[in-house]
């Protein structure tokens, strides 16, 4: 089952690719592929017309000239507000919800490459499912049985999360050591 | 935005926290079981230290407790320094401030559950009648008052840890220390030994520091602190 | 704080009186009652010994002739003691000839026999009375009139007799007595009978030692467990300290009642055992322990035992979570646990040459420290050798291990073994040297000695002799001592020519004649000295004219001076003669009818064939006592393990779940006890033979003699009680490898 994924994390990830230097739109077009494209790849339209947004909201900005060519051999780079999206788009928890997973995963592997530390997102994103926990625990604890059994399901579900972000953690420390 | 929080000194003079501790060390032979940890505990709170095991977690609670000495730096209760007080202040420290929940192996098992958990109170120095029914309004209080002639080995695991929370909450401690307290137990058990000792330490006003790797259970307390290579990390809250 | 030590105290006893389940708890307890128990009861019997050797002591002094009182409102008698034997048994008593109605007092008894009376101890009327005593009633035919009570015997089976005798007053070593009481003469005991009852009081006591310390540390785990549930919930460690205190003098208060139980039935005990030694038995009333001795003793056994439950809780008291997580196994030093043994050496050393009354304690402090030394040797001995075992097959790898992990358990097991082991070694050594002391049973011989108040009796006598069966030729020879005015002494041979021939080697001679006899320059009466026999007063008148002396030739080399037939005595006036017969002792029944025939009026001193009970008894309490105590430590050693398999049986059934058969399991238990067992008996009997070796020559002055086969069955004694407690402790070990037990509890 592929999960809807707004064309705001789009955006995002090409930003963050684009931080780690400028590249063409077939390079970014092949990266995203490669990481982040699971099962089915992107097209061609969309990495062009996020490209296209990007640019006019002034977060990416054309590098070099190439003379001829289509969007596809134009050179992009990021700007500094792009940088700085990018930088409040991967500190930002994502809302919890259940089958957040994509989405996780691909920030912890864009912070990866980008030499954040994978632990500072883990936490961060650990403190925001307690919060949501907490109220979960909450309104269990006043409440009668059904109240119960709902919350039980959600808090279940936010504890699979968060221990797959830990043990994502402990992976990441080993393949740090990998890639790096 | 969030901002780390790392407990320092300045810290813990300023806030009125009940129990601090700050830079924290402790090396157990060739491994360094704290290097650095720090928190405070506010009265009535529930903290949850969380962290993946072997990171030094049950080595602060211990700290905190004065049950073990670090090697260096400082633990406060109430502003006094724990390092400074004799054994003999520290165990009656344990008897009346403190009170303990830990994963198995805490209640005598010659002793019925009753004795068990007048025990602290006989320890005090008080008469046996009075404190077998303050034991007793405690089981009571947790609904266990069928298994008061019983011995923990009688006992379910759900049940046992019950007890021990009466034991931990009948002396009207401070602070209750709670290592893994559901480790030994499935989900059901877990969660209403859970829901007991929180409920009866807000009830008194009694602050928790929890110890357990387990987020649902960490869903009990009011802020977590994350340990990690025996260091400590808060995050501010980002409501 | 007094409500306060008693309230942890309190704790502490119940907590001993629940701690495990009830039947564990009751075990312990019972263990630790035992032990202390039987410590109490040995001390108890040790301390009652000065009290029990003077009152028997007291008592024989009481009834001595005291005489130099003068006797005023009292007749004196004439009294002589006599010791004579029954078919081995001493037989002492006196003969008295009143003379006059008012009779002095004798301890025990009512009235002074007259002639024709007799007054006889219980047990002599008793033997008199059996079928046993036929060959005796000859010697007792007067009319018996009373039994002597305790306060004139020394032992309740002793026998003594007063017999009335109007011979009394012509026996040579007679006196005159007015009272009876004199000086206490103390009986001691030899050196080396002291130095067994020393050891093996030592042996005894120190593997009661080891066991109490061993059973306080019963269920250690479980008990150390509680007590750090105890800690953490806010008991201060003078509180935990008191309640292990607490819970371990349960234990010791209920082994003082035990002790001073099993004391009691000592007391009853022994008169029935003690028979024949130390001439008559003992009184049960006489043992009464040496209270300002025993009171700090049994004082000191609870408290012992109760700082053995302190000490081993040094750990537990300085963490209260327990030693959750250990450093590097503390290696254990040598370098304190010499000192016992360097201190002992040097106090027996110290023993070296005198014996005065210190030169007692410094033995007993050296015996002990030596023992002592075993026990506390032994665990860094069994560290080092687990530390050097390589594995090899399986269940030499499991049990190798284990004891590389835990070598203080094992080692406290076999402690008590080896302290049995060594302390029995040494005993064995002594009583072989003891025992070779002995005088051999040679060819025991019978002197019989008759006082006779003329030649005709002294005739009669040798007839009656040579008449009984197979004695035909036996030599009688009648002596007798004269002296002159002047006080010089010479002694005579009396008998017909046939006998002087026989005797002396006289070639010629004539009745009537005397002839000269001894070496040249012996003082010799001259013809017509007049001479009085030996032991008569020199008030009365001379008793003989010295005849003519004829020199003679001889050929025989006998020493009296004066050969003399019979008929040359016949002027004289009254002769004191003493016929002897030298008799093989090999027929008891012989020398018993041969005592019949001399009576009263002679002794019959038989040398060799009296056994004195005391050595037997010594002995037979010291190997009773040894097995029991090789008993108690095998006990201990079983109960050990069985509380070892206890306490492992989650990973033994961990174990079995994983396929290790049960005979690999019960060969690891069997490596497990004996490779302790091996290194114990390895210091043991070293022990054993250096103790001996040390006391011997150092205390007893004697050289040592090496008793191998001894040696090695007590070794082989040790090895077989291993096995045994293994197959004993083999059930167990089914039971407790079942799988049931991999259940979570």
């Amino acid at each position: 089952m592929l999960c809807i994924v707004p064309s705001m994390s789009i955006g995002h990830t090409l930003l963050g690719l684009l931080e780690t230097g400028p590249r063409h739109g077939y390079d970014l077009k092949r990266a995203y592929d490669d990481r982040f494209a699971h099962d089915r790849r992107i097209h061609y339209g969309q990495i062009y017309s996020t490209l296209a947004r990007l640019l006019k909201q002034g977060l990416v900005e054309a590098d070099g000239v190439e003379v001829d060519g289509g969007p596809e051999r134009k050179r992009y780079a990021i700007t500094d507000a792009g940088v700085a999206d990018v930088a409040e788009w991967l500190s930002t928890p994502e809302k919890p919800e259940a089958y957040l997973q994509n989405t996780l995963y691909t920030k912890v592997v864009l912070a990866l490459l980008s030499g954040r530390a994978a632990t500072d997102v883990l936490d961060v994103q650990r403190s925001a499912h307690l919060d949501a926990m907490r109220e979960l625990t909450r309104r269990k604890t006043g409440g009668d049985l059904v109240d119960q059994l709902v919350c039980d399901h959600a808090l279940f579900h936010l504890e699979a999360d968060l221990r797959w972000l830990e043990l994502t953690a402990a992976r990441l420390g080993q393949l740090a050591k990998e890639i790096g | 935005m969030t901002a780390d929080a790392n407990f320092s000194a300045e810290a813990a003079s300023g806030t009125d926290f009940l129990l601090s501790a700050t830079d924290l060390h402790k090396t157990y032979g060739p491994t360094d079981a704290l290097a650095g940890a720090g928190l405070g505990v506010r009265a009535g709170e529930v903290v949850a230290l969380m962290g993946p095991s072997g990171a030094g977690k049950s080595t602060l609670l211990h700290c905190l407790a004065g049950i073990v000495r670090p090697d260096t730096g400082t633990v406060r209760y109430r502003g006094a320094d724990l390092a400074g007080l004799s054994d003999r202040a520290r165990s009656a420290l344990r008897r009346t401030d403190f009170g303990f929940v830990f994963q198995f192996g805490q209640l005598v098992p010659e002793l019925t559950c009753l004795e068990n958990v007048a025990l602290p109170l006989r320890l005090g120095g008080e008469r046996g009648r009075a404190a077998a029914k303050r034991a007793r309004e405690m089981l009571a209080e947790l609904d266990l008052a069928e298994v008061a002639g019983k011995r923990p080995g009688e006992v379910s695991g759900g049940q046992g840890q019950r007890v021990a929370v009466a034991r931990a909450l009948v002396t009207g401690p401070r602070v209750v220390f709670a290592d893994e307290p559901t480790g030994a137990l499935d989900s059901l058990n877990g969660e209403q030994v859970m829901q007991m000792l929180t409920t009866a330490a807000r009830e008194r006003d009694t602050a928790v520091v929890l110890v357990t790797h387990e987020a649902r259970v960490a869903a009990y307390s009011d802020r977590e602190v994350i340990v990690r290579d025996g260091r400590t990390r808060e995050l501010e809250a980002t409501r | 704080m007094i409500r306060r030590w008693t309230d942890d105290l309190a704790l502490g006893m119940r907590l001993a009186l629940r701690g495990g389940g009830a039947r564990t708890a009751l075990v312990r307890l019972a263990l630790t009652a035992v032990g202390v128990g039987l410590g109490v009861m040995v001390l108890l019997t040790a301390t009652s010994l000065p009290h029990l050797l003077s009152a028997r002591d007291d008592r024989g002094a009481s009834r001595a002739f005291d005489e130099t009182a003068a006797g005023d409102g009292v007749d004196p008698v004439y009294a002589v003691k006599r010791d004579d034997e029954y078919r081995g048994r001493g037989l002492t008593g006196y003969l008295v000839q009143p003379t006059g109605p008012r009779l002095p007092e004798a301890p025990g008894v009512a009235r002074l026999p007259s002639p024709g009376e007799v007054v006889l101890s219980p047990a002599l009327a008793g033997l008199l009375s059996s079928p046993e005593g036929e060959l005796l009633r000859p010697r007792f035919s007067q009319r018996v009139i009373g039994t002597i009570g305790d306060a004139g015997l020394t032992g309740p089976n002793e026998l003594f007799f007063y017999v009335g005798s109007d011979t009394t007053a012509r026996q040579p070593d007679v006196v005159l007595v007015s009272r009876f009481g004199g000086e206490a003469h103390r009986r001691g005991l030899t050196p080396i009978e002291l130095l067994l009852v020393l050891v093996g009081a030592t042996t005894c006591l120190v593997p009661v030692f080891v066991f109490l310390v061993a059973s306080t540390r019963l269920a250690a785990a479980s008990r150390d467990r509680r007590l750090a549930a105890l800690r953490l919930v806010g008991a201060d460690s003078g509180q935990v300290r008191r309640i292990a205190a607490g819970e371990a003098l349960l234990g010791s208060l209920t082994g003082l009642l035990i002790g001073a139980g099993l004391f009691l039935v000592v007391r009853m005990v022994v008169p029935a055992i003690t028979v024949s030694a130390f001439g008559g038995g003992l009184f049960a009333a006489d043992i009464v322990p040496d209270w300002p001795l025993a009171i700090p003793v049994l004082l000191a056994l609870p408290v012992l035992a109760c700082a053995a439950a302190v000490f081993a809780l040094r750990l537990v008291v300085i963490e209260p979570l327990g030693v959750v997580r250990r450093g590097a196994a503390v290696r254990r030093k040598l370098g304190w646990r010499l000192l016992p043994a360097v201190v002992g050496g040097a106090l027996l050393f110290a023993g070296y040459g005198s014996d005065d009354p210190l030169n007692n304690a410094a033995v007993i402090a050296g015996v002990v420290h030596i023992l002592v030394a075993v026990p506390v040797l032994l665990p860094w001995l069994v560290e080092r050798a687990a530390g050097v075992l390589r594995g090899g097959s399986p269940s030499w790898l499991l049990a190798v291990r284990r004891l590389q992990l835990d070598s203080a358990t094992a080692a406290r097991l076999v402690s008590g073994i080896a302290v049995v082991l060594a302390g029995s070694i040494a005993l064995q050594g002594v009583y072989a040297r003891a025992e070779s002391d002995q005088p051999a049973p040679r060819e025991a011989e019978v002197i019989v000695s008759y006082v006779t108040a003329s030649t005709a009796d002294a005739q009669a006598l040798a007839d009656t002799v040579r008449a009984l069966p197979g004695q035909g030729e036996r030599q009688v020879l009648v002596r007798g001592r004269v002296e002159n005015e002047a006080g010089e002494r010479a002694s005579l041979l009396v008998g017909s020519c046939a006998e002087l021939r026989a005797d002396a080697g006289l070639v010629d001679c004539r009745d009537g004649e005397v002839y000269r006899g001894g070496r040249p320059g012996d003082y010799v009466p001259q013809a017509g000295e007049r001479v009085w026999f030996e032991g008569v007063r020199r008030a009365d008148p001379p008793q003989w004219t010295v005849p003519e002396v004829r020199t003679a030739r001889t050929t025989g080399e006998d020493m009296a001076e004066l050969l003399v037939t019979r008929g040359a005595l016949a002027t004289a006036s009254s002769v004191t003669l003493t016929a002897t017969a030298m008799i093989p002792a090999a027929d008891a029944e012989l020398v018993e009818r041969v005592r019949n025939l001399v009576g009263w009026n002679g002794t019959v001193v038989s040398l060799g064939t009296g056994r004195d009970g005391t050595y037997n008894l010594i002995t037979r309490v010291l190997s009773v006592g040894s097995v029991l105590v090789l008993l108690l430590a095998a006990g201990s050693l079983l109960i050990a393990a069985w509380e070892q398999l206890r306490e492992r049986r989650r990973s033994l059934a961990v174990l079995t779940a994983n396929g290790v058969g049960r005979g690999v399991l019960a060969r690891s238990l069997l490596w497990q006890l004996a490779i302790p067992v091996a290194v114990a008996v390895m210091v043991a009997v070293p022990a054993g033979l250096g103790l001996d070796w040390l006391l011997l020559s150092g205390v007893a002055h004697r050289p040592m003699a090496v008793d191998v086969p001894a040696i090695g069955l007590l070794t082989a004694t040790a090895a077989v009680a291993v096995l045994l407690v293994t197959a004993v402790t083999l059930p167990a070990l089914w039971r407790t490898t079942r799988l049931e037990h991999l259940r979570a509890e």
